[in-house]
């Protein structure tokens, strides 16, 4: 039987196809912006719980495996292999404590060799350990109790096993996981994403490439430390240099560990803007294998569209889901000090709001609580053709970005824009240092979290039409210069040949 | 505030010197109460309605009463285990357990009554009236039996030796009034089903069972065979184990009575007296070490254990989890050991006073040897028994399934071995129980000193959805 090798498998984590907008709305441009190629995908998911998916498929994905980080937990067999838990710990520790990929390696070997049974197994032929065998065994609670040992011997006990089940138990799923044949193997991020891309390029010796919109790394750290399901087992007061591991801090160490092996193992790393590649730098990613593709977007969606002049009120729209890191409550917080100067401001929050339901029920309390019932309104998803020409100015509050779509497609419009200082917001609406030829400001960039200074600078650009006319002509000709699709498509086209050549 | 003369008694029993008395007979009735049941009914019946009725009769009596009593716990032990496991594991209200009851109770007392009814066809008892009555009888013993088990679980044990006093004491009476008038075999048997049938509607009673069919409650009889069936599905190691313990016991007494020189009552009971009344005292010897690891497992296991979980709930370090591992290690080696230690001396009295007792009882040469050899077989029986115990407590379902196993498979073989070889001898219950308490005992003590992963990860039921 002939093995049916694509030119692409993409592995993206936690995103598309099950989740709409974003990384996931990139990737579905990407896949159809590259109709020569023949792609496999490859979704990493927290659970095996059925999800819908929010795309179709383009025609040239010819495979879609799905991969759950957590599958059934399963008893181990009575009869199963003898596994060495003193050697699975020293290669955790090695990929956790250092990111060494060779740990990552050894990893893979062991949880992909056969290996005759245990004392109860004696009569079986050797077989490769099941998902069980690797973290619920005798051998995994040496592995775990050693691991504990090295990385948090005064935090709790009961705390680590879970964490250590988590971790471990998503790299063993990922390791024991079937890989689809291709050519090259395309992770959109580090993390778990990453992990896979590069243990199926060494298994198919196939070139493996990493595209991170934001700092998977970066990102996991602001949500560990927001997260409220996993508690401080140490009593640390203002010790900030308290050197004991607690949870939060074995987590953030695993994610990075993951983050410098697939740096070294991996043949290209891409970021959307040159500020991301300082911390790909940190976490050992050498430049030779660093580039810098920004997204793009299709001009001619945008070309016909005329912002309206004559509205009854002026509009500020957000566009994204409803969701803690875009930080829609210091957007909540600016309406109403806006309100203070504009009295008939409109503003739209346009995006999904099913993603996270309590963050969602917690904007809704806060703009009844500051009577913000007539000003703000959550539309929910609407087509961004359709809405863009109502408004005044775009308006972004994210704790984090990478290079958002919305502010280029905005700019397209020639929608001046406010954003807060992440990602790469500050190159699109001021221009990068040294920009030929220079356009100007776009619009202005803020202090994430500052809600006085979003309030601020929306106000300026509301009450001087000649200043919003100016910088919606800046995003406009920026857009139109540096950021198109069709600039970064084939850039991504030509990263694809160069790997697979 | 006036107390009534109960409160009184109750208060009284709690004192500093009466309690620890309290809480022995209580474990004592808890561990042996059925069979106490059994043997005060066969005491009364010889002692009061023998001379009426006459020996063939009684037999036949004493008899039904064994038989029910044995064929009893089989069929209630794997239902009664998993519905009590279900309350003790702290997985239900308190309300819910009434209906539990009804639904544990009910299968139990039919599949009792099948198998009285396939035993009573396959022997071919010759009196209707005597099988019918004994059918009844098993089915009654055994809605007892999971009553006593879901009562253990709840820890009521006043209620429960309460309402064991009360069924006993209520056929007692029966026997008393109407033993006079000459009554059949099978009346006697329908008196003694009454006394077990009071004691298990009282038990009943205290389970509030009509609970579940109150408009307000939304777990129905339909939620409590659903719930057992689920934790059917998840224990039925345990359950299967807890039959082949009770077949392991009974094994080498039917070898007898079936074998050659086994002897048939005048209703048709196939029995081996020679055998079945040395083994009947030398099992009768282990009841206060059975009453023993029942405080035991209520008292300072329970407490070490306790302290054990409240160090790994409350967020502890490894090296506090493994030293409470080594204090419930301590807890067990030490009880166990007190516990084996007075029952060996216990039957090594009784040992030494065998040939006493033979000669009381008018045993014969072959009788006396095996009440000795029954005595030590019983005392490792209790060795076994603990240790299968103690595996229990660390989940270790799959091992105490295999054990219980071994001891019934191991009981039969050296049975027909010995009994073809030796004639009449208890070395096959000897032998086989001391193989059995040496591997359990061993692997109780594996077992205890890694019970941090075994309770954390290997048997942590909640971990897993079946295979």
């Amino acid at each position: 039987m002939t093995r049916d090798v694509t030119d692409v498998c993409i592995v993206v984590e936690g995103c598309y196809p099950y989740i709409a907008g974003g990384v996931s709305s990139w990737l579905d441009w990407l896949i159809r912006k590259q109709p020569d190629l023949r792609f496999s995908v490859v979704a990493l998911t927290a659970d095996d719980v059925p999800r819908d998916m929010k795309y179709k498929l383009p025609d040239n994905v010819v495979l879609f495996q799905r991969l759950a980080l957590a599958p059934k937990a399963l008893r181990p067999r009575l009869s199963g292999p003898h596994l060495d838990g003193a050697a699975m710990a020293a290669s955790l520790l090695d990929l956790w404590q250092r990111g060494d990929p060779k740990a990552l390696d050894r990893l893979a070997g062991l949880a992909n060799t056969p290996l005759p049974g245990g004392p109860l197994g004696f009569w079986r032929a050797p077989a490769r350990p099941d998902h069980a065998d690797l973290i619920a065994s005798q051998a995994a609670w040496t592995a775990m109790t050693l691991c504990y040992e090295a990385l948090a011997p005064q935090a709790s006990f009961s705390d680590f096993f879970w964490t250590w089940r988590q971790v471990v138990g998503g790299l063993f799923a990922l390791l024991q996981a079937p890989v689809p044949p291709a050519r090259v193997y395309h992770a959109i991020s580090t993390g778990y994403a990453g992990l896979y891309a590069v243990k199926a390029a060494r298994a198919e010796q196939a070139r493996c490439a990493v595209t991170e919109h934001g700092i998977y790394t970066n990102e996991r750290r602001i949500d560990l430390v927001m997260a409220d399901w996993i508690a401080d087992s140490l009593p640390r007061g203002y010790g900030i240099d308290d050197p004991r591991g607690d949870m939060r801090d074995i987590y953030i160490a695993a994610f990075e560990g993951f983050a410098r092996a697939i740096y070294a193992s991996a043949d290209k790393i891409t970021a959307l803007y040159g500020a991301n590649q300082s911390f790909q730098r940190t976490l050992g990613a050498e430049d030779a294998k660093l580039q810098v593709i920004p997204n793009g977007i299709e001009l001619d969606r945008f070309a016909g569209i005329t912002l309206l002049t004559e509205k009854p009120r002026p509009v500020v729209g957000l566009i994204g889901r409803v969701v803690p890191i875009k930080d829609i409550e210091a957007l909540i917080l600016a309406a109403a000090e806006i309100r203070r100067t504009v009295p008939d401001v409109e503003m739209l929050i346009i995006g999904p709001t099913d993603e996270d339901p309590a963050y969602f029920a917690a904007c809704q309390a806060r703009v009844a609580e500051l009577d913000l019932g007539g000003t703000v309104t959550f539309t929910g998803r609407m087509n961004i053709v359709d809405v863009l020409p109502r408004l005044d100015v775009l308006l972004l509050s994210s704790i984090s970005e990478a290079q958002p779509l919305v502010i280029l497609e905005a700019g397209a419009a020639g929608i001046p824009c406010v954003a807060t200082d992440v990602g790469s917001c500050r190159d699109i609406i001021e221009g990068a240092e040294g920009e030929t030829p220079a356009f100007g400001r776009g619009g202005f960039v803020v202090p994430p979290m500052d809600p006085q200074a979003l309030a601020r600078a929306t106000v300026d650009l509301l009450t001087d039409t000649a200043l919003r006319d100016r910088c919606g002509r800046a995003m406009r000709q920026r857009v139109e210069t540096h950021f198109t699709s069709g600039a970064s498509a084939s850039q991504y086209g030509a990263l694809y040949s160069g790997l697979m050549s | 505030m006036t107390v009534g003369p109960l409160t009184r008694l109750d208060w009284m029993l709690d004192s500093a010197l009466l309690a620890p008395i309290r809480r022995s007979l209580a474990a004592f009735v808890v561990a042996a109460g059925p069979w106490m049941v059994a043997v005060a009914a066969i005491a009364f019946a010889s002692w009061t309605v023998e001379p009426v009725i006459g020996p063939q009769a009684a037999e036949d009596f004493r008899l039904a009463v064994i038989y029910a009593f044995a064929l009893a716990p089989l069929a209630s032990a794997p239902i009664s285990t998993v519905a009590a496991r279900r309350i003790s594991a702290g997985l239900m209200p308190r309300a819910q357990v009434g209906g539990l009851f009804i639904v544990a109770a009910g299968l139990s007392g039919l599949a009792a009554q099948a198998l009285a009814l396939l035993v009573a066809v396959g022997l071919g008892l010759r009196d209707a009236e005597i099988a019918v009555a004994l059918v009844f009888l098993t089915g009654a013993a055994a809605v007892m039996w999971t009553g006593f088990a879901l009562m253990t679980a709840l820890r009521e044990f006043r209620f429960l030796i309460a309402s064991f006093s009360i069924g006993i004491a209520l056929a007692i009476l029966l026997f008393l009034g109407l033993g006079q008038s000459k009554p059949d075999v099978a009346s006697l048997i329908w008196f003694f089903t009454f006394g077990v049938t009071a004691c298990a509607g009282l038990l009943a009673v205290r389970l509030q069972v009509w609970q579940v069919w109150q408009v307000s409650s939304d777990f129905g009889l339909a939620g409590a065979v659903k719930m057992l069936g689920d934790e059917g599905r998840r224990s039925y190691a345990l359950a299967v184990g807890a039959v082949l313990g009770i077949l392991g016991v009974w094994i080498d007494k039917w070898v007898f009575w079936f074998s050659p020189g086994g002897l048939e009552s005048s209703a048709g009971f196939a029995n081996f007296p020679d055998y079945d009344s040395a083994m009947f005292l030398a099992h009768i010897s282990v009841i206060p070490s059975l009453a023993a690891l029942m405080a035991f497992h209520d008292g300072d296991l329970r407490a070490a254990m306790l302290r054990f979980r409240s160090v790994l709930a409350g967020g502890r370090t490894l090296t506090a989890v493994r030293q409470a591992v080594v204090q419930v290690g301590t807890s067990v080696r030490s009880g166990l050991f007190m516990i084996l230690l007075t029952q060996l001396a216990i039957t090594s009295a009784l040992i030494l006073l065998a040939p006493v007792v033979a000669q009381s009882l008018g045993m014969r040469l072959d009788q006396y040897l095996t009440l000795r050899t029954g005595l030590a077989g019983a005392f490792m029986h209790v060795a076994f028994l603990a240790s299968s115990g103690i595996l229990l407590l660390c989940n270790r379902q799959w091992q105490f399934l295999w054990l219980q196993g071994l001891f019934f498979g191991l009981n039969l073989m050296l049975s027909l071995f010995f009994i073809s070889w030796l004639g009449t001898s208890a070395n096959a219950f000897l032998a086989s129980s001391a193989i059995c308490a040496g591997i359990a005992m061993s692997s109780a003590f594996a077992a205890v000193g890694q019970l941090d992963y075994l309770h954390q990860l290997a048997e942590n039921d909640g971990l897993y959805y079946p295979r």
